[in-house]
């Protein structure tokens, strides 16, 4: 059957092939996510959004009761006044799906976007 | 015409390989002073991730012990009186002396009085005198507990019921047959509950990671699971150091101290949250031999982290789940 196959039928093919593949990425991109993506909720609303690839580091500050810090990978909360310091000590957060979380002040940090390697820590 | 049906054929093909992601619904919410997040997939996903929400604030009342507008509040100032209590928590303070008698007592529903004293996770935490712990132990004894029937209770010689030890485990274990054919994953605080086939995993697993205890943002161990409950109890998360010991939250019944057994953290996989959720507390204040032995007993799969760095699973994990260690490039040392 090769011997049949001319410089056209090659040109179609490898149109063909990369037409599907750049699609296939697409729908991927659009079922997992554009990457990960860092959310600041204070008191239930969503106080800050942030693509994490756009970010090579930013500092949030919530009015001084909540720090949390940003890099183009990770999220942390960075510091915080509350009494009993349980999201600074969750450390940086690095998966879809983890979370900083400042039950005294209402405040959580946490990751969306792409799954990685877990869907969730349980700590 | 050939060569171009051909040409659709194999893109059609060749994209439809893309990974497909079912509609889902996240819903973050505070509850049981701790913060919640439950995602579901699936037609209905909004509303399934809207009424497990609905679903575990219906229950703070039933379970909460410092709502005064709640049962078990009414029941620990009934000095000694029959309380007639809500369904739900008739059948969580049932859960909890089960569990209390299979542990023989190493998990304890009657704590309130221990927890209160040493006031770990408030500015008041402090290591209380001697004689304030004595005093509060004789509060504590499960068998103070008299389950009358059609939702009526008693507690004698001044027992204070605390339900936090397995409240997180009740409300995961309600929440599950709200995922009905769909599939939900519910973090509710330290609680987590996997149900269904995860559209987002070839082979429809989720894999749960168990934390560092010195790192718990990063994990040293997966778990992958299906239809499985997922709880940790361990000392690093609330917690205070004076003279150089850690006090955490995790209290012995038979001492009035936290548990000082060598263990950092007890992960249980169970199908029921309830038990896995006390079952963890029972664990981690057995410690590492004796926990290992009662797991064996009763068929319980459980990952114990220990202070010198050894992550040691029951038996029962194998069956209960996929198990990968992940641990050795941070120190710890895995013993099946």
């Amino acid at each position: 059957m090769w011997h049949r196959l001319k410089w056209g039928d090659l040109v179609i093919a490898g149109a063909v092939l990369l037409a599907a593949a750049a699609l296939a990425a697409l729908l991927a991109r659009q079922a997992t996510g554009d990457g990960l993506y860092a959310e600041v909720w204070q008191a239930g609303e969503l106080v800050e959004r942030v693509a994490l690839t756009d970010v090579t580091a930013r500092t949030i500050d919530l009015d001084g009761h909540n720090v949390i810090v940003l890099d183009g990978r990770t999220a942390t909360m960075h510091a915080a006044d509350c009494r009993d310091q349980v999201c600074v000590r969750t450390g940086t957060l690095t998966h879809a799906g983890q979370a900083a979380v400042c039950l005294p002040n209402r405040v959580v940090v946490k990751l969306v976007g792409v799954p990685g390697e877990i869907d969730a820590i349980v700590s | 015409m050939k060569r171009f049906g051909a040409a659709l054929l194999l893109f059609c093909c060749l994209a439809g390989c893309a990974p497909r992601q079912e509609a889902a619904h996240t819903v973050d919410f505070f509850a049981m002073d701790t913060f919640m997040t439950v995602t579901a997939y699936g037609a209905a996903a909004e509303q399934v991730a809207v009424a497990c929400e609905q679903q575990v604030d219906a229950l703070e009342p039933a379970l909460s012990r410092t709502r005064t507008d709640s049962d078990l509040y009414r029941l620990n100032h009934a000095a000694g009186a029959v309380c007639t209590v809500h369904e739900d928590t008739y059948a969580a303070i049932e859960a909890a002396v089960q569990y209390a008698a299979l542990t023989d007592g190493a998990f304890d529903p009657t704590m309130a009085a221990l927890t209160d004293l040493w006031g770990i996770g408030t500015e008041a935490a402090h290591v209380p005198p001697q004689a304030a712990i004595d005093a509060a132990r004789a509060q504590v004894d499960y068998h103070d507990i008299e389950l009358l029937g059609d939702r009526q209770v008693r507690l004698h010689d001044g027992a204070q019921l605390d339900l936090g030890g397995i409240g997180k485990g009740y409300a995961t274990d309600k929440v599950a047959p709200l995922a009905a054919d769909g599939a939900l994953l519910a973090q509710l605080g330290g609680n987590i509950g996997a149900f269904g086939v995860n559209p987002g995993r070839e082979g429809g697993d989720w894999v749960i990671g168990i934390a560092d205890p010195d790192d718990h943002a990063s994990f040293i161990a997966t778990v992958a699971v299906r239809d499985r409950s997922v709880v940790t109890s361990g000392d690093y998360e609330r917690f205070f150091e004076q003279d150089g010991v850690r006090y955490h939250h995790i209290f012995d019944p038979a001492t009035g101290y936290p548990a000082q057994t060598g263990l950092r953290s007890v992960t249980v996989i169970d199908p029921c949250s309830t038990r896995a959720d006390a079952l963890t507390t029972a664990l981690f204040v057995m410690g590492l031999e004796e926990g290992l032995a009662f797991c064996a007993a009763q068929d319980v799969a459980a990952v114990f982290i220990t202070a010198d760095g050894q992550v040691v699973t029951s038996d029962a994990v194998e069956t209960a789940c996929a198990f990968t260690f992940l641990g050795a490039d941070k120190g710890y040392r895995y013993v099946a």
